[in-house]
């Protein structure tokens, strides 16, 4: 499972703030995304093949060198196929950004916005001043 | 059966028109290619708000990509174009900023020698926006200087910690700003007022943003309209004698079925009104209907916009509040001899967005980083980001323009729509001239990092001036009571008919004149208004 390796290092969550690894809140989510998937699983076999990639384990590496190789991909993919790229970035994160786990640890709420609701102070006029003490300034035209 | 009026398109136009229409008397129906919204769907009722706005609230049709969209396209074009097919048209995924279009912006050529001046003026259309407002549930303050009195909105929407900042950067360079005019209700609790959930421009599940689906369209239909859906207006039929017969529509079921009416009013924006008629050829007319001019379809205007960007030095509330609706200024609004552009430009403070679109901007500017520091990288980045937007009045050019391309057939059977839209020299001019000017606020309110860009892609909202008003037939298609001069009784009531573009967000202007063109309708087609029943005395 190359894949869930390579999103796990690109995205190996936070333990400091509580925040879980890719693989543990939204890779069933990704799977739906069947064809991202596929095209995804053809760039690391053409990246293994790659000078760089060639030198990938896929397994007894530790977190940190799985990052640095992740980054390492990311760089070649993102100047490979770069609409794929694109797309591949905007779906990982989208999934995990929008997960509960994480955004709890993230400090953000864990209720969407409606009917939640967020709250503001009302508005202070006297910022204005200034403004008011110029006068009119819209441009007056003939016949209205 | 026979309508007195079709009106083509449920946007912010039509709505209007239909509206207004209605109340006075006339039985009309309006053709909407889309379904009416689920407001339970809206996105912001997940926390998944940001994929959906991105893919399936998308204003970007061809990413959006609904069975009611139509090919649109761009590859000719400097700016994308944003719009959304369904019962209330733009205004569903609009911001809600709602300025009016300034007494200047009616008559450019006489003022600065550029543009066209329009047949009609700001004060023939003030009482349509007094009206307007109401029935729109705009908030906002009183008293703006740099706009004629304007007075009857409900409680301006707060700026917070965030619009002051910005604001106090304006105030220490002595320039005008102001609060937005908001179509957002901030009213009673039993008129569903603004809850501040930030991204209005997905649709707002609360009610409180006046999409014309909650406002103008209900309210019509208490009153008799009939708004009939999924039906899309493949032609306006028109007789050898030059008259607006009815229209043809392209019903779900496949069918083709034509309806009769003594008026028919297009409103589905300035690409889908000039793709109407430019497809409504018939032997009389082999340009198009209502094209003798040759000029429909030209002198397409898009605002282009730029941003200004900046970063907090820690984060502030600039994720709660309307998105489009904090501080505006009109500092730059009005031509300025000592400048090499002519007419001038809104800068539009914007709130921001969620984590998503943090992290994403974040990994494109090198603030956030893939791997172990992820995470903290975007708590680090989020609510931070301040900026302004630069929307540029744009000047008509008739190269800028809608044309068909008969060699593709759309999903409608109709020729696919090509823009071909290039910035004028004016333009790039004064989009330098403004982001020069946003940065200036930005730095001097303590932002750092602070660039800017323009003109942004993804940015056609206000897509107007491809049916033109005026007076004289040779350089324009509708009168200036909104008919078109070769047929009798077609009516156009968007903002394709504006002569000029402004330099503010259109939708209030939009719908005044859209109810100015419905008085017109009555009076040369139906009856005389009366005190009873004349705008100023009717809401």
């Amino acid at each position: 499972m190359q894949l869930k390796i390579f999103v796990d290092s690109l995205i190996p969550g936070d333990e400091a703030l509580g925040a879980p690894k890719f693989s543990a809140v939204a890779w069933p989510l990704l799977q739906e995304s069947r064809d991202l998937i596929a095209h995804v699983s053809v760039v690391i076999k053409e990246f293994r093949n790659s000078a760089t990639g060639c030198v990938i384990s896929e397994s007894n590496e530790s977190i940190e060198s799985n990052e640095a190789m992740a980054k390492s991909f990311s760089s070649f993919f993102k100047e490979k196929h770069n609409v794929l790229y694109v797309e591949f970035r905007e779906i990982v994160m989208g999934l995990y950004f929008s997960s509960p786990a994480v955004l709890v640890a993230m400090g953000e709420e864990e209720m969407p916005l409606f009917p939640r609701g967020q709250s503001l102070p009302t508005f202070n006029t006297d910022m204005l001043e200034s403004v008011y003490s110029r006068g009119e300034i819209w441009r007056r035209v003939n016949g209205g | 059966m026979e309508y007195d009026v079709i009106v083509v398109g449920s946007g912010a136009g039509g709505s209007a028109a239909a509206w207004r229409l209605t109340k006075l008397g006339l039985r009309v129906a309006c053709f909407e290619r889309g379904d009416w919204q689920t407001p339970d769907n809206y996105p912001s009722t997940g926390l998944d708000w940001e994929i959906k706005k991105r893919k399936a609230f998308s204003p970007n049709p061809s990413i959006r990509n609904m069975k009611s969209d139509y090919t649109i396209d761009t590859s000719e074009s400097d700016i994308d174009i944003a719009n959304f097919n369904g019962v209330g048209g733009a205004t569903v995924l609009f911001s809600g900023h709602f300025p009016r279009f300034h007494p200047s912006d009616f008559c450019t050529y006489t003022l600065d020698g550029v543009g066209v001046d329009w047949p009609i003026t700001y004060s023939d259309l003030e009482p349509y926006f007094n009206v307007n407002d109401k029935v729109m549930r705009v908030s906002g303050l009183a008293g703006d200087p740099a706009y004629p009195e304007m007075k009857g909105f409900l409680p301006p929407i707060p700026i917070g910690e965030y619009g002051e900042m910005i604001a106090e950067g304006f105030n220490r360079l002595g320039w005008h700003w102001w609060p937005s005019y908001s179509a957002i209700s901030t009213g009673s609790r039993s008129d569903s007022p603004c809850l501040n959930l930030g991204p209005c421009n997905t649709g707002c599940p609360q009610g409180a943003k006046s999409s014309t689906d909650v406002t103008y369209l209900p309210d019509a239909m208490r009153s008799g309209l009939e708004v009939v859906t999924h039906s899309v207006v493949v032609k306006v039929e028109v007789t050898s004698a030059g008259k607006a017969k009815g229209i043809w529509v392209l019903e779900s079921t496949g069918n083709r079925r034509f309806i009769a009416s003594k008026v028919v009013v297009l409103a589905c924006n300035a690409i889908g009104t000039a793709r109407l008629l430019l497809a409504s050829k018939s032997d009389d007319q082999p340009q198009g209907a209502a094209n003798s001019s040759g000029l429909v379809g030209k002198n397409l205007m898009l605002h282009p916009l730029g941003y200004a960007e900046g970063l907090f030095d820690r984060a502030i509330d600039l994720d709660k509040g309307p998105q489009g609706c904090c501080i505006y200024s009109h500092e730059f609004y009005e031509t300025d001899e000592e400048r090499n552009f002519k007419r001038g430009y809104t800068l539009h403070v914007l709130r921001g967005g969620g984590v998503l679109e943090t992290a994403l901007a974040g990994l494109d500017r090198r603030e956030v980083h893939w791997g172990s520091s992820l995470v903290k990288d975007v708590v680090a980045m989020h609510r931070r980001r301040g900026s302004i937007a630069v929307i540029c009045e744009d000047l008509p050019e008739t190269s800028n323009q809608v044309l068909l391309d008969e060699s593709r057939i759309d999903n409608d059977g109709m020729p696919v729509v090509i823009v071909k839209y290039r910035l004028g020299g004016n333009s790039k001019a004064m989009m330098s001239h403004g982001l020069t000017q946003a940065r200036r606020v930005l730095k001097v309110a303590a932002l750092k990092k602070v660039m800017a860009f323009g003109p942004v892609r993804e940015a056609g909202w206000h897509i107007l001036g491809t049916a033109r008003m005026g007076n004289d037939p040779a350089t324009s298609v509708v009168n200036m009571r909104g008919e078109t001069h070769d047929v009798d009784g077609l009516f156009i009531a968007d903002g394709s008919v504006f002569p000029t573009s402004s330099g503010v967000n259109p939708a209030s202007t939009i719908q005044a004149v859209a109810l100015y063109i419905a008085d017109q309708i009555y009076e040369t087609h139906f009856g005389v208004l009366t005190d009873g029943n004349a705008i100023e005395n009717f809401c």
